[in-house]
């Protein structure tokens, strides 16, 4: 059962993090820069408009929900210290995080509509290698209402692996006391910088054992498991596959996230 | 019927440390219990896993028959303060009353209000500023307003001084009187809680040594004084938990039952306090 109470509560965490996220990205990319236009003598009424793009608001709306949740200690600690079981916050917190990404989904793609309509016309799942940009990307389809849809169902899928992605990582995180806390960041950060390295290892160690056909190989394969087929002239796109993929990513990260979210202690810091 | 809290054989260690060695308790509905033990005994540990704030290593607790961990009908009947701040530093005092009081739809606003006015707590005030003392005032206000039926308060006097400790003492009788539910209290400051607390349970050595109720315990809490040879010779056999010894004059601290033995004239025998035979017992290797 949802807790409503607690519903409450985190609805005002994630609002005021995301009004500060918004309030700082106007101060740094819409007033700054006029400030400085002012101050240099470059100032035309126009710019106060030029300043906030749809792009704005997107990725401020997207960083918020990454911070939402990323930040996620206090609001534990306070839901559990009240008497809310960890199964209860979890599914809150899933379920609210849930309806944010839906929410800047909307946002997004109503902005896109207002901007850049054609991106949804008529085309096919091809994609060719020379043509770079939103037009082929959102077009699977000979209808521009489906492309639309299908393009707005796998951007939530996308954004929601990101966010059960975060908050398994921040729930593994919680687990461990504060010592072993600040080595897990200095493993988590080396690992950043690590496994790039790792890959082109990996790869260089298969291009000695099998030479670029078996990286060309394992290359499609793992495409076409997530639904791009590569062709000479360029890719066929799967939009069913690929989605019902990301399906199955985003089941496998909300069931990390849940299990760790069970482990959690509260720990004197 | 309630059955209360009933935890069984619960082991709690951190890697070599055993802090909970199979303890085996009873907390029973509307009682005030008296924690007590001495530092690193693991009260605080046994209070946080019954909140279901850390995790034991084996072992059950239950609260009317059905487990505490993760059910939340339980863990709204359950609440703990404790020294580790659960809330968020930047939280002006009242919001922080407003957001536990969202939660707890019975939170007794009426008392929080009194009780803010008798500490002389600034709403106003963050609560990552407050010093130690009015950071567990908050705490204390917050525990006896929530409508939960077993209070935990580990060390909740700390930092603060005559005057609020009164307060605090007189606040936690009122609304005992007002509702009876059960409160477990650890504590250092012994006499000060002794005439509040009904029941006594005492860790030492990370085990129950005592689980009984205050009456009981000081009943069987005596001072054999006397000169120090007759005095020996009288509780030669008894449970003798400490003594001291003043030129040749000596007393002996029993914990248990006296024999029949015929008392020497020049022997006095009394009871003692529980500051007293919580030092000698927990003294005692």
């Amino acid at each position: 059962m949802m807790h409503l109470k607690l519903k409450n509560y985190l609805i005002h965490s994630y609002i005021n993090i995301t009004f500060w996220v918004f309030f700082y990205f106007l101060l740094l990319f819409w007033i700054l820069p006029i400030v400085l236009r002012i101050f240099t003598g470059n100032f035309s009424f126009g710019d106060v408009f030029t300043g906030i793009s749809p792009d704005f608001i997107t990725i401020s709306l997207g960083i918020s929900l990454i911070i939402n949740t990323l930040f996620n200690n206090t609001n534990f600690r306070f839901a559990i210290s009240n008497g809310i079981s960890r199964k209860s916050y979890w599914k809150t917190r899933t379920l609210l995080l849930c309806g944010f990404v839906l929410i800047i989904e909307i946002v997004s793609f109503a902005l896109m509509l207002i901007e850049k309509p054609y991106v949804f016309k008529s085309g096919n799942n091809f994609i060719p290698y020379n043509l770079y940009g939103d037009v082929s990307l959102y077009s699977y389809f000979h209808n521009p209402i489906l492309n639309f849809f299908m393009a707005f169902l796998l951007s939530i899928l996308l954004t929601l692996s990101s966010t059960f992605f975060f908050m398994a990582l921040n729930n593994f995180y919680l687990m461990f006391t504060k010592k072993v806390r600040r080595i897990l960041i200095f493993v988590i950060v080396a690992l950043v910088f690590a496994i790039p390295f790792m890959i082109g290892f990996i790869i260089a160690y298969l291009q000695y054992v099998g030479g670029n056909n078996l990286i060309f190989s394992l290359g499609k394969f793992i495409l076409s498991i997530f639904g791009i087929n590569v062709v000479k002239q360029g890719l066929y796109f799967n939009p069913f596959l690929f989605a019902f993929d990301m399906l199955i990513v985003d089941l496998i990260l909300a069931t990390l996230s849940y299990k760790f979210n069970s482990k959690i202690q509260i720990y004197k810091d | 019927m309630s059955e209360g809290i009933i935890i069984k054989n619960l082991v709690k260690s951190f890697r070599k440390d055993v802090i909970l060695d199979n303890v085996s308790l009873k907390i029973e509905p509307e009682k005030i219990y008296g924690l007590l033990g001495r530092n690193g005994a693991g009260k605080s540990t046994l209070m946080n896993i019954i909140a279901d704030r850390k995790f034991s290593n084996s072992g059950s607790i239950t609260l009317n028959g059905s487990t505490i961990h993760d059910n939340d009908e339980n863990l709204s009947k359950v609440y703990l303060t404790s020294e580790i701040d659960v809330y968020p530093d930047k939280f002006k005092i009242k919001d922080l009353f407003h957001w536990v009081s969202d939660i707890y739809k019975d939170f007794n606003n009426d008392l929080c209000k009194k009780l803010s006015d008798e500490f002389k707590l600034n709403l106003n005030s963050k609560f990552g500023n407050l010093s130690t003392g009015y950071n567990s005032i908050v705490k204390i206000i917050v525990a006896l307003c929530v409508p939960a039926d077993y209070i935990f308060l580990d060390e909740p006097i700390l930092g603060l001084d005559a005057k609020n400790r009164d307060v605090f003492y007189n606040a936690l009788i009122q609304t005992y009187s007002d509702r009876p539910r059960t409160f477990v209290i650890s504590t250092h400051i012994i006499e000060e809680i002794a005439n509040i607390i009904s029941n006594v349970i005492v860790i030492k050595n990370s085990k129950i040594l005592i689980d009984d109720s205050t009456e009981n315990i000081l009943a069987s809490s005596y001072a054999v004084t006397g000169p120090a040879s007759q005095v020996d010779e009288y509780t030669d056999g008894l449970n003798i938990v400490g003594s001291e010894a003043l030129g040749k004059i000596k007393s002996n601290y029993i914990f248990g039952e006296l024999n029949d033995k015929p008392i020497p004239d020049t022997v006095t025998i009394s009871n003692i306090d529980l500051q007293k035979l919580f030092v000698n017992l927990t003294d005692k290797e």
